[in-house]
């Protein structure tokens, strides 16, 4: 019987995504981030990344692999579209800010959009929706010479 | 176009306030016959009289026009964005005057006390 040999490190790298994913959860919460429906979406990325580390988690064929994959990536771009959706938040709403706002319309455009980008205003913190994408890649590298997937010459199986 | 249209509803609203104040102190001379429909029609018109002569609005129904409208009467600026949070973190608790949870929202876009104050005076819960 065949073992494998990333056993260890695939697990941990399972245990990351799911400690990620379960934060996620409680940020989400706590912030109340189901103001219509586009907040909804990281809840519904969080619950498909959940099933997908309990999918990997269960020794899983190849098949399913490929859809935990397939699955992550799908992840890590509703989590970029968070990201920029968090950005323009802050910029459409940087003229209500007492600091930034009084000098909002002399400021030039790359100037705004890097304070929105950067925290320099606005109420959504800019990279809280990598937090998924990071979650899904972790899942994306525990799918690596995964032994549930055979590869030319190792012949190795799950 | 639409700030035309929002300086002129205000306008009506605060004209609406003056005329229904004026015919107020008439109602002393109603006829008894005429008395209970009157006093149901006043009673009909009192809430929308009150927010009328006293610029508020209510946070959990007024429509964003309205939100604007009484928002701009009272002179905060960028009244438009105001209105669509206001709108956002409904509904808010009937029970708190203060507007406790509105408070807690608007104070993460970090706006001015007096820009804050004056969107908490035109609202009621």
């Amino acid at each position: 019987m065949t073992g494998d040999a990333a056993g260890p490190l695939r697990l941990a790298l399972i245990g990351l995504a799911a400690l990620s994913i379960a934060g996620s959860a409680v940020e989400l919460a706590t912030l109340r981030h189901w103001n219509g429906a586009v907040q909804l979406i990281p809840w519904a990325v969080a619950g498909v990344l959940a099933v997908l580390t309990a999918v990997l988690a269960a020794r899983p064929g190849g098949g399913a692999v490929r859809v935990v994959r397939g699955g992550a990536l799908l992840a890590i771009l509703a989590s970029g579209f968070g990201v920029v959706r968090h950005v323009v938040a802050n910029y459409d709403t940087a003229p209500l800010d007492r600091v930034v706002g009084p000098r909002w319309e002399s400021m030039s455009e790359p100037h705004r959009w890097w304070e929105a980008a950067s925290g320099g205003v606005g109420p959504a913190p800019t990279l809280a929706a990598g937090v998924l994408a990071q979650a899904a890649l972790c899942l994306l590298a525990a799918t690596i010479r995964h032994p549930a997937i055979p590869r030319g010459g190792a012949g190795t199986a799950g | 176009m639409r700030r035309s249209l929002r300086i002129l509803l205000a306008a009506g609203l605060a004209a609406a306030a003056l005329t229904f104040a004026a015919c107020g102190s008439d109602d002393d001379t109603s006829s008894p016959a005429g008395t209970a429909a009157t006093t149901a029609a006043a009673t009909t018109a009192t809430g929308a009289d009150t927010a009328a002569a006293t610029g508020t609005v209510s946070a959990n129904t007024a429509s964003a026009g309205e939100l604007i409208a009484a928002l701009e009467a009272n002179g905060v600026t960028n009244a438009d964005k105001w209105a669509r949070e206001i709108e956002e973190y409904r509904p808010y608790d009937a029970s708190d005057p203060q507007l406790t949870h509105l408070q807690d929202e608007l104070a993460k876009y970090n706006p001015d006390p007096a820009t804050l104050a004056a969107i908490l005076e035109v609202l009621t819960p």
